[in-house]
């Protein structure tokens, strides 16, 4: 039988080379240190407490890293040279820069057997917490053990604890102040990417993904998934994303959209997940179509004041930009309102009058297509009944059923079944 | 045989140009080959045809407003003083560099204004309806023939001749809407929208002097200088210039009497605004005398009835939607481009609003 050989310990404590070194030289097995004699006790005279006993403990390594989040078993190797009752033997925690709040002992002493030359390893656990709100880098902490003094015992030498970053961090590409946001069009896509760093994850952790509607609203967005899933392991870095589609609507007066996403922890909790700052996003918007091969788009109405002209208060302005395809070359706009009629009009027959005003029609190419810049102006806020500029296409296989309705709320294309068809040229 | 007979070419201050019919018979939607022209005796081409400012005492008396009844300031101080305004309101059409149209006003003269006497006069009638109108006298050899004209005298409300003396930039308005009468312009249609509301005239250009439309400035505008173009044009003006044809539809039916405009695109996607024309009984129109170029093209119900009675009696299409045909409508000199067609949609609810 093997002796007890501290070398396997490897320790780097003094005094245990101290023993080594009355013990035999190196490379061979070193024969069990000779244990000093037990004090012989007083006869007739009972035991005072703690048995007397004399062992040798010492830490199984020097030194162990463990990462926030996780629970570390440290070994302490024995030999139980004459213990007539179980040892209790404490460590003690040494500050370094972790803090106090940084890690905890369950139960900062372990219990050496009662034995006659008798070795083995018990496990004393180190917990690093994870409640750190930041990056703080790898912390440090040293244990050692406390002397006893019913004991004879021959203590190794302190062991080294770090307490590395836990846990995973994840961050959106778009995300923080200084990122672009990420520009959707209106009725398409785009993809937001998810970078991650896993310091470590004893398990794959999910994370949800939640919309934050700003100018936007939530009907306005979809996002592909709803959650992230970050995988379990220890220092892996990589990379994901999610498709974020802009839905289009029947609305083509808006401004551009804003809205966030924000990372937030699934159900079951993301122990030890840092997020990064949310994801921008901002949908352009981009316009309706009321029939093939014409789009139209419009600035959102204003209502004109005194400063911007001589007698504009109360009209309501817009420009509409028309994007005519060659299916709809023979397409023609038209007018259903607002026309205005009173009772004197009516009493000599005169039929309704346009109060609709194009105050500039500009024709450019546009690739392929022609675009039509139309400024519009009409009566707005003064009228009894606000007469809404409605207008629809004819002609080049448009069926004039789609009617876009432009007021001081803004333009929506709708569908109207009473519209007629029309044909061209 | 010769016949002569009298029309009463009422005006005042309403887009198309539009003629007299020179025929009894057909359309009442005419081009310049088939209206009223001068009689080669009375103004051939080429010449100058005089007029005069006749000498009643309508132009220096005080006169009563007819909107509320009270007496007002004579419109001039002598005959002598208005001369220097009506010959403004005849250089208006005499500067038309397409047309043939050659006026001048010799001065004041004696004698009744509104009479078949063989001088083209202007007078003031307190007496008037409205604030003018130009009273043409024509002839024609027989039933066969043309009707042509052979005078022209026009009378306008003191209120009229007062406005006329005033420093309004709208002043000339009344007597250059009677000229263009007298020249043989009918009633054309209006801007297509109540311009007056926005005080912007918009892409549609200004108002004709010969519809019932606001005026917002003298300034004659395309369809008067086109119609008056067409009627005595320039030499070679025609082969300069190009037309479109085609036909307005509601519902499948013709759109009687619509008027039809343009709009002419320029370099860098600008427009300007093109002259008009009307359909006809089957909603068929001509838009002639356009500068070679694209065009957008418009139409839409004529709204002012009481400027085309006779057009609204004899079945207008007036309950249709206003319509713009997007794609660009080529024109070249001297030809013609055909079959643009464009189909209105029904209806026309109108809603009263205050301002």
């Amino acid at each position: 039988m093997s002796g007890f050989g501290l070398r396997r310990f490897a320790l780097p404590a003094v005094g245990v080379v101290a023993v080594l070194a009355g013990c035999g030289g190196a490379g061979t097995t070193p024969a069990p240190p000779t244990a000093p004699p037990a004090p012989l006790p007083p006869v007739a005279t009972p035991p005072v407490a703690a048995p007397p006993g004399a062992a040798a403990v010492a830490f199984v390594a020097a030194s162990a890293e463990v990462y926030e989040g996780d629970t570390a078993s440290l070994g302490i190797r024995y030999e139980a040279q004459s213990l007539a009752v179980p040892w209790r033997l404490r460590v003690s925690p040494l500050p370094g820069t972790a803090q106090s709040s940084d890690f905890s002992l369950p139960d900062a002493a372990v219990e050496i057997p009662a034995g006659q030359g008798t070795t083995g390893t018990v496990t004393l656990d180190l917990v690093a917490l994870a409640d750190d709100e930041f990056e703080e880098g790898t912390e440090t902490l040293s244990l050692r053990f406390v002397p006893d003094p019913t004991v004879n015992a021959e203590l190794g030498g302190d062991l080294q604890v770090s307490i590395r970053e836990g846990g995973a961090l994840v961050s959106f590409a778009a995300g923080g102040p200084d990122a672009s946001p990420l520009e959707v069009p209106e009725g398409s896509d785009a993809v937001l990417r998810i970078r991650y760093e896993v310091k470590s994850l004893a398990a794959p952790q999910d994370l949800r993904l939640s919309p934050l509607a700003e100018t936007a609203s939530l009907d306005d967005f979809r996002l592909e998934r709803s959650t992230v899933t970050l995988p379990a392991g220890k220092a892996i870095s990589g990379a994901t994303s999610v498709r974020l589609t802009a839905e289009k609507d029947a609305h083509f007066a808006e401004d551009d959209e804003t809205g966030r996403i924000r990372f937030l922890p699934a159900a079951t909790g993301a122990v030890g997940v840092r997020p990064g700052l949310d994801a921008r996003f901002v949908i352009r918007e981009g316009g309706a179509s009321p029939c093939p091969g014409v789009s139209i788009r419009a600035l959102p109405p204003v209502t004109l004041t005194p400063g911007d002209g001589t007698f504009d208060e109360g009209l309501l302005f817009t420009t509409l930009t028309v994007t005519q395809d060659a299916p709809a070359a023979e397409a023609a706009l038209f007018q259903r309102s607002p026309y205005w009629l009173n009772e004197w009009m009516v009493e000599h027959g005169f039929p309704p009058v346009s109060v609709l005003n194009f105050v500039g029609w500009r024709v450019e190419p546009e690739g392929g297509a022609t675009r039509h810049s139309v400024g519009l102006r009409w009566p707005g806020e003064h009228s009894l009944v606000e007469p809404a500029l409605e207008f629809g296409f004819v002609g080049g296989g448009c069926s004039g059923v789609e009617i876009a309705v432009c007021s001081a709320a803004g333009c929506e294309l709708i569908s109207d079944g009473s519209a007629a068809s029309g044909g061209g040229r | 045989m010769l016949f002569a007979g009298a029309g009463l070419l009422i005006g005042s201050a309403a887009s198309g140009y539009r003629f007299f019919r020179a025929y009894d018979d057909g359309s009442r939607i005419v081009e310049a080959e088939r209206a009223i022209h001068w009689s080669a005796t009375s103004w051939p081409a080429g010449a100058v045809q005089e007029w005069v400012l006749a000498d009643d005492p309508g132009w220096t008396d005080s006169w009563v407003r007819p909107t509320d009844g009270e007496m007002q300031p004579p419109p001039f101080d002598s005959h002598s003083t208005a001369v220097p305004f009506v010959r403004e309101a005849m250089a208006a059409w005499s500067r038309i560099p397409t047309a043939d149209i050659r006026w001048r006003l010799t001065g004041v003269a004696p004698g009744p204004g509104i009479e078949q006497d063989g001088r083209n006069a202007i007078t003031v009638n307190p007496d008037l309806q409205g604030a003018g109108h130009a009273r043409s006298w024509f002839q024609r050899a027989d039933s066969g023939h043309p009707w042509e004209f052979s005078e022209c005298d026009i009378q306008i409300h003191p209120g009229a001749a007062a406005f006329l003396g005033s420093d309004d930039p709208r002043n000339l308005s009344v007597v250059i809407h009677e000229l263009g009468h007298c020249l043989g312009l009918a009633h054309s249609g209006r801007h297509p929208t109540i311009v007056h509301t926005f005080r912007d005239i918009g892409i549609w250009g200004e108002t004709p002097k010969m519809s019932y439309g606001t005026d917002l400035t003298n300034a004659l505008a395309l369809d008067d200088i086109v119609g008056a173009s067409l009627l005595r044009p320039a030499e070679g003006w025609l082969w300069r210039a190009g037309a479109i044809t085609g036909r307005v539809t509601v519902s499948g039916a013709s759109a009687r009497f619509a008027a039809v405009g343009s709009v002419r695109l320029l370099a860098g996607g600008q427009t300007a605004p093109g002259p008009g024309a009307f359909t006809d009984e089957h909603g068929r129109f001509r838009l002639k005398g356009l500068v070679p170029g694209d065009y957008l093209i418009r139409a839409g119900p004529i709204t002012r009835v009481d400027a085309s009675r006779d057009l609204v009696e004899a079945g207008a299409t007036l309950e249709a939607l206003d319509i713009a045909r997007l794609s660009p409508v080529t024109v070249r000199a001297a030809q013609e481009t055909r079959g643009v067609r464009l189909e209105l949609p029904p209806g026309r609810a109108g809603s009263d609003f205050v301002r």
